[in-house]
């Protein structure tokens, strides 16, 4: 056996890293120059690693290798080339893919491994070259970081596992006891549910095994089970508002209110879909809230499927690794949804801390903001991109509460055959594990993500956080379609996908009817020394799992070694014991759990919560803005702001345009302007269209989460009728992002969201189909770092201001709120993400401006807190049906700066000029203010608009009229859209 | 006239065979997808097909470089199975990863010459999605072009910059008229854009043999068959687009030169 490692060195630098380390610290970095390290293990004679090399490995007209093996002469050995090495177990795709393309050439290659070398010139600062490795091109909790050049050497091999049965004596267990058993052992389950966990294990006179726990653990965790949002509430505090009765007299209205909810997401979420689709109202629902994804109606033949699913605390501490797993998972999701859905949109939202915080200000635990959003949008690029899936909408919020817990949301939408919808894994089936390999990564991931964050997270949850391997999932895709719709019919019974909780959420749920037994020693994996309890928990990515009845499993297997997807055959389902459905699992013969279906899915002990609110801050005066030069300059100001600033270096990151489908882009027009929403064309022989949008008003939040809600509806609803999407056919999903699930100010808040959800989901007429929670979002500070935290968060609260929330109030309330619990919480955010299918795609609407000499009207537009949804909506069904009627040649709903701004976006995207109205600027609503139920609309036939729009009786104001050039102009002052555009485009960053 | 059999090659990781094939098949063409390596044990398909494609992707997530796996085990394989179907009259053509991938074939080149030029990562560095205008040479034999003629197409990668070993081999792929495709300005997309996005040689956006039967282009002709792909599309009459005549123009080329 032989270790040889070959280092391909590219002839030319990266600017960008040596930037980076700079502007960490390394000030005197000129260059640096990053050389692939290949570490390859086998009965390999020197020559076929040259041969390698040359043929695989390096590319002569863009670089050079070396070979060196141990003893070797070394050259160019120096103390300052930093080298990045995965830790073992964390995935390294290029590796595998380089050991099986060896292996088929036929060389005889045992392991492969592969690492970064970076090699720096200039004046190095080598004390501190360490710390800004880990600061800039490497993460502690999945890389080691080597100064030097690592000594060539073979790998450690992992020890095998020798089988020992592990059971846990929780019987005698006191509170005390109980209590640490759940933290030590990552469980994070409270000390009813052990106390439950307990006396279900007296009755049975026996102790469970280290699996069972675990498994109760992963299914009664906040992420596979949201108890908290299904839990009785009683919420005492202000009055819920009625927007569906706003003139009713608020005079004798007590000042609290007692409001019960038995389960608090059945009596406003689903209830409001119930309710519409008791009342025939909204889109055609296929499938909601039963499986992975909701799906709607798009012709006789197809439905379409969207998920949204949040990864926010592995991005925290990887975000490279947790937002690429979170598209992944998502997309998995999409796949596991019916009998399988095809991918074909992705959309990304993220939330994070502003990126000019002061390194030096950052507290113990938490990654620079500006390395956060840097990580997490190349890891959606590069998973989204490698699948093939057209990344199409999405969002940046910046606010310095989403310091510790950034938000990472990642949706998917799929189309599905109808008759490929209903599933159902029977008795008899083989349970069928496909796609990766399970290996130590990714345990614990779903305890973990329903916790807290502190400042030693990073270090003890690092298994919690993996690397993905897009390929591996790409496979997997293409293989359960073909599976789907092999010739004869599907080759399975029923899918899921492999994610929180790993295996034993993934069999646990679809044998929860018939039951399940698996052999866990038959489960493929990664490196040998697996725990039968960590086989079972793990987490690893790009799994899925099938229910394959007998007489189809050669079939399935066949179409498995076509796409080159691995499959194993597990166990079976149908387990029971006396008529009720078991979950038995061995290792070896080994019995090492034999859970009760029943106690694990309905045993759940559940609590009644206290919720409690009262306002803190309150709407603010609009700003009143003079016409003129100082119009412009606030405009300029606007523009360059964080709510407002074009990421184009995220947007093109993406590939929006792979399947060739999309219709409305994320950004349009001759001009690149900003688009509201996403509209694709699904079947590319077809002119049905989806549209997609979003929204979401985290700023809201402190002045009353329920109107916080209420926006974001708004606004995903304005943003799909702005790309002609149909209102009466939208569907909606909601992603709640809350602080802690103990803290009934905060379930206060939440309440008041949810309310706010059923209220307007049944006024609007949009059934939610899909939805997921993700809370504790919480960062723990340590008491060193509480101060400037808080500083830090305070000043830049109170700059970062939407003109109609009294920011100032906020920044001290949050101030208070961080100093008195010693933790920073996020916002509660609400995501809510639209969804609409449309008849023709050729009769979109963008934002560009079309026609000079075209009149734009301001229609609508109310103050965003207190508005009145009836009203609301016939605005909202006046612009859609003024869109179908083909009046509006472009149109734009009105949000963060207000309609100028929107004007100005307008103008950006179509390259052509306004004459602003100067009565417009004093009639109409505030110019510069976020508005709910406004749009902004270039009319094709003024006259037809205003007779349109007196006949609806929406309100509207004329703003003024298109030009033929690229000027802004209000009484006789321009300024030019050259200059207005470069100032809203962000620079990439490096 | 019989419709010319337009073979799609694919691999894990390959994304765009579905669109290609639609591509393909509006043109007149009629579309096989098939597997790298169903076509490995059965090589004889791509002596039944008039036009070999290799769509765009992340073939093997080109984890050794973009389409450099793909590219070996075609090597491997089928690499003279490929210049005599070329050698025959046949048409090749590599979009986006099929072009990185052919170039790492050595496709362009001849039998047993070391690549001339690589595809490689782009100038300024980073994936960049965005629609481009481009021109054929006015003497192109490319057999997928129109000489001269200008098209606007999409495109979207962190590889895509044509860079030759050296001077002297740039000039003579250029003399040879292997030059066919290149980046030219003239189209708004973006205020500010470069034409050429990502600081190829000689703006070239597209390279062919010299035979002009194998064909490699960064761009993505199949994204661009309609003007409601534009990303200046508003609504309206859906209307035939540049990718469209490109595939069009490659389909009277097979059908001519009649096998």
């Amino acid at each position: 056996m032989s270790v040889f490692r070959v280092e391909v060195r590219p002839f030319s630098d990266d600017p960008a890293v040596a930037g980076r380390l700079r502007e960490a610290g390394l000030s005197g970095v000129q260059s640096a120059r990053v050389v692939r390290v290949y570490v390859l293990e086998g009965a390999l004679p020197a020559t076929d690693v040259e041969q390698i090399a040359r043929e695989a490995l390096c590319d002569p007209i863009t670089g050079e290798f070396n070979v060196l093996s141990p003893g070797s002469d070394q050259p160019q050995i120096d103390d300052t080339a930093i080298e990045v090495h995965p830790r073992p177990g964390v995935m390294d795709p290029v590796a595998e893919t380089l050991l099986a393309e060896l292996r088929l050439a036929g060389y005889a290659i045992d392991q492969a491994r592969t690492a970064a070398r970076y090699e720096l010139d200039g004046d190095i600062n080598r004390e501190s070259l360490e710390r800004v490795a880990y600061q800039t091109v490497a993460n502690d909790c999945i890389e080691r970081v080597v100064i030097g050049r690592e000594p060539v050497a073979a790998a450690p091999r992992p020890a095998a596992y020798a089988f020992e049965l592990r059971t846990v004596a929780i019987g005698e267990m006191d509170d005390r006891a109980l209590a640490r058993l759940s933290r030590d052992g990552g469980l994070f389950l409270t000390i009813d549910e052990m106390r439950t966990i307990q006396a279900h294990f007296r009755e049975l006179k026996r102790d469970p095994t280290d699996l069972e726990l675990e498994t109760l653990a992963q299914t009664w965790s906040e992420h596979c089970v949201h108890k908290t949002l299904r839990s009785a509430f009683v919420y005492r505090g202000a009055p819920m508002p009625e927007p569906t009765w706003p003139d009713e007299p608020a005079d004798d209205e007590p000042a609290t209110v007692e409001i019960r909810y038995a389960n608090l997401l059945k009596d406003t979420v689903f209830r409001a879909t119930d309710e519409l689709r008791k009342a025939s109202r909204g889109p055609e629902l296929l499938s909601i809230f039963s499986d992975n994804a909701g799906i709607v109606g798009l012709n006789r033949d197809y439905g379409v499927a969207f998920k949204v699913e949040t990864h926010n605390h592995p991005s925290a501490i990887e975000p490279y690794g947790g937002a690429a797993t979170g598209t992944g998972g998502v997309v998995r999701d999409i796949l596991g949804c019916g009998l399988g859905a095809k991918p074909i949109a992705n959309t990304d939202v993220f939330c994070v801390a502003p990126g000019d915080w002061p390194r030096d200000d950052l507290p113990a635990g938490v990654l620079h903001p500006r390395r956060v959003l840097r990580g997490i949008v190349h890891g959606v690029a590069d998973y989204g991109n490698r699948l093939g899936i057209p990344t199409v909408n999405g969002a940046v919020v910046e606010d310095p509460r989403y310091l510790g817990n950034p938000l990472v949301f990642c949706g998917c939408v799929g189309l599905i055959p109808r008759d490929r919808i209903g599933k159902e894994a029977r008795t008899g089936d083989h349970i069928v594990v496909i796609g990766g390999r399970t290996g130590r990564d990714g345990i614990h991931g779903a305890t973990f993500s329903s916790a807290e964050l502190t400042d030693t997270h990073a270090d003890e949850f690092s298994h919690a956080v993996q690397i993905g391997n897009a390929i591996t999932e790409k496979r997997v895709l293409d293989a359960i379609l073909a599976a789907r719709d092999a010739e004869g019919g599907c080759l399975f019974s029923a899918v899921t996908d492999c994610g929180a909780g790993g295996l034993s959420s993934a069999i646990g749920e679809m044998g929860a009817e018939v039951g399940a037994e698996v052999d866990l020693e038959k489960v493929p994996l990664k490196y040998v020394g697996l725990r039968y309890d960590e086989v079972w928990i793990s987490e690893s990515q790009e799994r899925m799992v099938l229910a394959v009845p007998p007489a189809r499993l050669d079939a399935f297997m066949k179409v498995m070694r076509d796409e080159d997807c691995e499959a194993a055959v597990i166990g079976e389902f149908g387990r029971t014991d006396a008529g009720e459905a078991r979950l038995l699992t061995r290792y070896e013969g080994h019995i090492v759990g034999d859970l009760s279906m029943r106690f694990l899915h309905d045993g759940l002990p559940m609590r009644e919560r206290e919720a409690t609110w009262e306002p803190m801050a309150f709407p603010s005066e609009p700003s009143v803005i003079q016409s003129g030069a100082a119009l412009f300059e606030k405009l300029h100001q606007l523009l360059g702001a964080p709510a407002t600033i074009s990421r184009d270096w995220i947007i093109r990151g993406y590939d929006h345009e792979v399947q060739g489908a999309s219709v409305v882009k994320p950004r349009g027009g001759r001009g690149a302007g900003p688009n509201d929403g996403a509209v694709i064309r699904p079947l590319l022989d077809q002119d049905l269209g989806v549209t997609l949008a979003c929204g979401l008003a985290p700023e809201l939040a402190a002045i009353d989460p329920y109107w916080m809600a209420a926006n974001a509806i708004d606004e995903a609803l304005r943003n799909t009728i702005c790309v002609g999407g149909d209102p009466r056919r939208t569907a909606i999903l909601d992603n709640f992002c809350w602080g802690s699930s103990a803290d009934p100010e905060e379930l206060g808040g939440l309440v008041r969201a949810c309310q706010a959800c059923y209220d307007f989901a049944l006024a609007y007429g949009l059934p939610f189909i899909s939805g997921k929670d993700s809370l504790n979002n919480n960062f723990a500070l340590s008491p060193e770092d509480l101060e400037a935290t808080i500083d830090q968060v305070k000043g830049r609260l109170a700059v970062a201001a939407d003109d109609d929330v009294d920011m100032a109030a906020v920044a001290a309330y949050v101030a208070r709120r961080v100093r008195d619990t010693g933790r920073l919480a996020i916002p509660g955010t609400l995501l809510i993400s639209a969804m609409s299918a449309i008849e023709d795609v050729t009769r979109v609407t963008t934002t560009a401006l079309q026609t000079p000499g075209a009149t734009l009207f301001l229609i609508g537009g109310m103050p965003r807190v207190g508005f009145d949804a009836n009203a609301a909506l016939e605005i909202h069904y006046a612009v859609a049906e003024a869109i179908r009627n083909d009046l509006v040649a472009a149109c734009h709903d009105v949000s963060h700066g207000g309609w100028l701004l929107a004007a100005v976006e307008m103008a950006i995207a179509g390259r052509r000029g306004i004459d602003l109205a100067p009565d417009a600027i004093r009639d109409a609503a505030p110019a510069l203010t976020n508005l709910a139920a406004g749009y902004l609309v270039e009319a094709r036939d003024s006259a037809a608009m205003r007779e349109f729009l007196d006949v609806c009786g929406a309100p509207y104001v004329e703003i003024g009229a298109v030009r033929d050039d690229e000027l802004i102009a209000m009484d006789y002052e321009t300024t030019s859209l050259a200059d207005l555009d470069r100032a809203w485009r962000e620079p990439a960053p490096n | 006239m019989t419709r010319p059999i337009a073979l799609i090659v694919r691999a894990p990781g390959t994304n765009c065979e579905h669109e290609t094939a639609y591509a393909w098949e509006r043109a007149g063409a009629e579309p096989r997808i098939v597997r790298v390596d169903e076509l490995i044990a059965h090589p004889a398909l791509i002596d039944e097909c008039d036009i070999v494609t290799i769509p765009g992707g992340f073939s093997f997530g080109d984890d050794l470089g973009a389409g450099r796996v793909f590219a070996l085990r075609l090597k491997r394989a089928l690499e003279d199975r490929l210049r005599a179907h070329v050698e025959g009259g046949g048409l090749i053509l590599g979009i986006c990863n099929g072009f990185q991938t052919l170039a790492h074939l050595g496709l362009f080149d001849a039998a047993g010459e070391a690549p001339t030029f690589s595809v490689t990562t782009n100038t300024p560095a980073g994936y960049h999605d965005r629609w481009v205008k481009l021109q054929a040479a006015p003497d192109t034999r490319c057999a997928f072009l129109e000489p001269g003629r200008t098209y606007l197409m999409s495109m979207a990668h962190g590889e895509g910059r044509v860079l030759f070993r050296d001077a002297a081999a740039e000039n003579a792929a250029l003399r040879a008229g292997q030059g066919a495709f290149r980046y030219v300005t003239g189209e708004d997309f973006g205020r500010d854009w470069p034409a050429n996005p990502n600081g190829s040689m000689s703006d070239l956006a597209g390279v062919c043999d010299a035979t002009g039967r194998v064909f490699g282009l960064m761009p993505h002709p199949e994204r661009a068959l309609r003007s409601s792909q534009h990303p200046a599309y508003a609504g309206g009459p859906d209307e035939m687009a540049d990718g469209m005549v490109f595939f069009e123009t490659a389909v009277t080329n097979a059908a001519a030169i009649a096998r």
